[in-house]
């Protein structure tokens, strides 16, 4: 019997081969879609969990409240005080990054970015998979490098790793350990450990480090079960010698597991941090895809049952029970899920490279997951119910007599539902349609926006501290003086100057040491500082809005300030701004200039308070803006004088454009993936629709030939055909249009600078979504009206 | 065979009982091969509906085989129309997506009987209906006469006692029809009860009596 069936679902499928294509294509991509976001979704949420005890694991995260500082990084002699004092923890172990360092294997440099020093707890709390080697002899020698195994092959292709020197700063370490790549869910996604030990054994750096003055490590503690992580956050403090200084630091605990979705830290460096918002974003996008899928491939098979109708009246009559008809529906569904499920397989493993570059996560293959194998299963289970049992009770249970007597047996009566399901279904894409539109054009927005400054062919590189070091200010002010003139030489750059930071995304502030006349001292604003030399207003651009820039060769101007308009307006400055007293840093001088406001951060964030001050001792980049169409050129040039300042190191230098598109990243992957799920999610709603117009149409054959010999034309029956669906699309775009506008508005929350919820986004995107539909509908609407109404009426 | 007492059918239309056949009284005796005759809308089809069980009558009683059918659950009913009963439409109803063969075979399947056993039988009756060479088709791919021999095949293979057949040669040409009336005779010679609905008094007379249907009520003029 079941070969029987079978042969019958498979010829069927054969027969409208055009219809189970777009019903198992629709169902296959939105599996696929959904299984991929779930993949990330579950990827985010699993964070760290993997590791040993992590629910028993936190880090100590340090507040320093005068200064508004929120930082994640404890001084080193932190985690084993905090041990001696509190029985409540059981282990402890210390995190350092390495800032950027360079390798030197045979006589090459190569830079390398992440690494982090690490005590000899570390593999306790972190689960690692060694390869070679092994975490209890990894500390026996304190130069030990672990290195994943990537970045084994990287150096070393296919010899042996283990065992192989590698200088850096004039220290030799040796290979000790190779372990499998990071997970994708593990928030330390260094390539390369050292053990701390060795850094900790130059005199200088221990001296540093071993006070509570220097806070550069990230410390984890392990609590003994039942204790409780508020109380050992309290104690903290108690630790810290008693100074009586204006700096007031408080401690708090947070669980390694809820690490991943942290917020507030001033400084994240090497750790990146994940936005909850975009799980739960994601979240939704897979639910809507999953169903939407569901949903179209329900309705496809529905409107197809009616023509099934006679080949279930005849299995009736010659003795089909409708046990066997019942079992019958069930196979045949279950014969297109799992077809469907083959190609969701095939298409996963297609398009899992590109969604590896899309969300920069190492997934490994999902299909060895068992969430992977539970969700598919649920998906099928639910299509494969769905649209078994439907048609099944539907067709199973009519007089078998009144198909061959002509009467329509799929009678309307579930037009709600499906109507529903419709109106469900283009809710969501008129919803993801006006979402896209808005982020785009938020996305827009920040790559045009004027920041008010210029970082187009602007490229700079960090002069390593060794070769300032030891330098007084003024020789170091004739070093980049010289750097400096040296590049002017070439005829490929146009411009030089020497600052502290990038603009693009300026990171330093302070708070508490800016003063000046009139300042009420409880005020203690956050302040963005920059050191930047007498050339930087030109080569960046910045526009003044009164007062004057720093001169060159200017001993009196090294004591001045440029602050930003938004500073004067908050200070409350006395007037004339210009020539007031201003303090900052220390250093006492004259407000001498003005420039107008500038983004020197993302469009997240307000313009903050700010000042340029002319202090050589802080600066250490030089910045170069390039001759158009001369850039090779001016990079060849800079990476010549690198090479002579600073032989023994790699030439490393960013364009700040590049930094630019690294300050929204995180939103500019969100915008394309959300971009590519509804594209999506669009077009499976349109399979959907045109199933259910053909449905429709074939429902209302008799009535179509009817009125055609009353002479209606096929303009007539189209609108006809298509009023009741587009009355649908209509009632979807009402029902997304304000919630698709409380969720954006949500979002845009997100920008201190953004682009308004204008009505015309949504006037926009309704029409879209209708002329979608009514492109959908018309093909269908357009067959059977042309169609000979002769014919049409004879079937009755 | 079947014995039928004051059988009525009738629908509601507009809360008024419209009657499609009143007070049919009809025995049927095995090997039997009756004509039911009458102008369109005299209430042939319902009546064979009714013997065949693919309908109920509004009121009356019908005994087939000494069962009373009347009574039966749907289960038992069914069991005994897979039995013993065979239909043949006059738009033959056969399965587009199955070949000739499997058409035919279906019946078998659903009466539970084995591979091999199928196998034999519809290989004994396509040899006999000489359409051995057109086991591979699809219903399509055949002339009307040809579909109408498969309808019959598929209604003669569980062996019935009783075929009913509801204007069998209403869409075929008179050759084909000839043809197909002379085979109902020859299985009629068999030993098969034949029961067939026809406006052609040229088919009626194949058989061995006629049925006169008027207004739902045997026209006994």
């Amino acid at each position: 019997m079941i070969k029987n069936f079978l042969q019958t679902a498979w010829r069927r499928l054969w027969q409208y081969r055009s219809a189970s294509f777009l019903s198992i294509a629709g169902l296959s991509i939105g599996m696929t879609s959904a299984l991929l976001i779930f993949l990330w979704v579950q990827n985010e949420m699993s964070y760290d969990s993997y590791n040993p005890q992590a629910d028993r694991t936190y880090r100590i995260t340090a507040y320093l409240t005068n200064v508004k500082w929120v930082w994640a990084t404890v001084p080193l002699p932190t985690a084993a005080a905090v041990q001696q004092k509190m029985p409540e923890i059981e282990k402890t172990t210390n995190i350092r990054g390495t800032g950027n360092i360079a390798f030197h294997i045979g006589n090459e440099y190569f830079p390398e970015k992440k690494c982090a020093y690490i005590d000899s707890n570390w593999f306790d709390f972190f689960h690692y998979d060694f390869l070679e080697g092994n975490p209890k002899n990894f500390f026996n020698d304190p130069f030990s490098i672990l290195l994943t195994e990537s970045t084994a092959k990287k150096y070393f292709g296919s010899r042996e790793a283990i065992g192989q020197a590698i200088q850096i700063d004039t220290i030799n370490y040796r290979v000790a350990a190779v372990v499998k790549d990071n997970p994708a869910n593990s928030s330390f996604q260094f390539d390369v450990l050292i053990s701390l030990q060795s850094y900790l054994s130059n005199p200088a750096a221990f001296k540093n480090d071993a006070t509570y003055n220097n806070y550069n490590y990230r410390t984890f503690l392990r609590l003994r079960p039942g204790a409780n992580p508020k109380k050992v956050a309290a104690g903290i403090a108690g630790v810290f010698p008693q100074s009586g200084n204006a700096t007031k630091t408080t401690f708090d605990l947070i669980s390694l597991k809820d690490m991943h979705f942290e917020t507030g830290l001033t400084n994240q460096n090497d750790i990146q941090p994940a936005s909850i918002k975009s799980v739960y974003i994601f979240s939704v996008l897979g639910v809507f895809l999953l169903v939407i899928a569901c949903i179209n491939y329900v309705n496809l098979t529905t409107a197809r049952a009616s023509r099934r109708a006679k080949e279930v009246s005849i299995r009736k009559v010659i003795g089909a029970g409708k046990a066997s008809l019942f079992s019958q529906f069930i196979l045949e569904s279950l014969l297109v899920s799992l077809i469907s499920l083959i190609i969701t397989i095939i298409l996963v493993r297609l398009s899992l490279p590109l969604f590896r570059q899309l969300t920069e996560k190492n997934f490994t293959d999902p299909l060895l997951h068992l969430f992977t194998w539970k969700l598919i299963g649920l998906t099928l289970l639910a299509a494969t119910l769905l649209n078994g049992i439907y048609p099944a009770l539907m067709l199973a249970s009519f007089k078998p007599l009144s198909v061959f007597k002509g009467l329509n047996v799929l009678k309307v009566k579930d037009a709600w539902l499906r109507k529903g399901l419709v109106v469900l279904q283009f809710t969501f894409s008129v919803l993801l349609i006006i979402s896209t539109i808005i982020i785009q054009r938020q996305m827009n927005y920040i790559q045009s926006l004027d920041p008010g400054y210029s970082r187009s062919q602007l490229f700079s590189f960090t002069l390593p501290w060794s070769i300032s070091k030891g330098k007084s200010e003024t020789e170091r002010e004739s070093m980049f003086s010289d750097v400096r003139h040296e590049l002017l030489k070439y005829t490929s750059v146009a411009g030089a100057t020497a600052a502290s930071q990038s603009i693009v995304n300026l990171q330093s502030s302070n708070a508490g040491s800016a003063d000046w006349d009139g300042h009420d001292t409880s005020f203690r604003p956050t302040v963005f500082q920059l050191s930047a030399d007498p050339y930087y207003k030109d080569v960046l651009q910045i526009q003044l809005a009164q007062g004057r820039w720093f001169q060159p060769d200017s001993k009196l101007d090294q004591h001045n300030f440029v602050l930003n308009e938004t500073a004067i307006k908050d200070f409350k400055i006395h007037t004339p701004v210009l020539g007031q007293r201003f303090t900052f840093q220390g250093d006492t001088g004259q407000i001498i200039g003005v420039v107008k406001d500038f983004h020197f951060a993302s469009l997240h964030k307000r313009i903050g308070d700010m000042v340029f001050m002319n202090n050589p001792g802080w600066r250490n980049t030089i910045f170069v803006k390039t001759q158009a169409g001369k850039t090779p050129q001016a990079l060849a040039a800079a990476k010549a004088l690198w090479q002579r300042l600073a032989p023994d190191k790699p030439f490393e230098y960013i364009f700040q454009d590049e930094q630019f598109d690294q300050l929204y990243k995180d939103d500019r992957r969100l915008s394309t993936m959300i971009w590519v799920f509804s594209v999506i999610a669009i077009f499976i709603s349109c399979l959907g629709l045109f199933g259910l117009a053909a449905f429709a149409a074939e429902q209302r054959t008799k009535e179509i030939g009817i009125r055609k010999v009353l002479g209606a034309t096929v303009g007539n029956l189209v609108t006809l055909l298509s009023t009741d669906f587009l009355r649908l699309v209509l009632l979807s775009i009402l029902i997304a249009s304000p919630v698709a506008g409380w969720l954006m508005h949500q979002w845009l929350q997100d920008f201190a600078y953004h682009v308004p919820l204008s009505a015309w986004i949504f006037l926009l995107a309704g029409s879209m979504a209708l002329l979608i539909a009514i492109l959908t509908i018309s093909f269908q609407a357009l067959k059977a009206a042309r169609s000979n109404p002769v014919k049409n009426l004879r079937t009755e | 065979m079947i014995d039928l007492k004051r059988i009525s059918k009738w629908v509601n239309v507009g809360g008024k009982p419209n009657f499609i056949l009143k007070d049919i009284n009809l025995n049927i005796k095995e090997g039997e091969f009756v004509s039911i005759m009458g102008p369109s809308g005299s209430g042939k089809s319902s009546l064979l509906n009714i013997i065949g069980m693919l309908d109920d009558s509004s009121e009356g009683e019908y005994f087939f085989l000494e069962q009373a059918v009347h009574s039966l659950k749907e289960k038992q009913r069914s069991q005994l129309y897979k039995q013993y009963i065979g239909f043949v439409f006059q738009a033959y109803h056969l399965i587009d997506e199955l070949t000739v063969y499997e058409n035919i075979e279906t019946p078998l399947i659903y009466q539970n009987i084995k591979s091999s056993e199928r196998q034999a039988m519809v290989a004994d009756i396509l040899d006999r209906f000489q359409i051995v060479g057109k086991k591979d088709l699809f219903p399509t791919q055949l002339s009307g006469g040809q579909q109408q021999l498969v309808g019959i095949a598929r209604a003669l293979i569980g062996k019935p006692k009783l075929l009913l057949a509801d204007e069998p040669t209403g869409n075929l040409n008179s050759r084909q029809g000839e043809e197909i009336m002379e085979l109902f005779k020859q299985l009629n010679n068999e030993g098969v009860t034949i029961i067939q609905v026809t406006h052609s008094e040229k088919n009626a007379a194949y058989g061995s009596r006629i049925i006169n249907l008027l207004d739902g009520r045997v026209d006994l003029s």
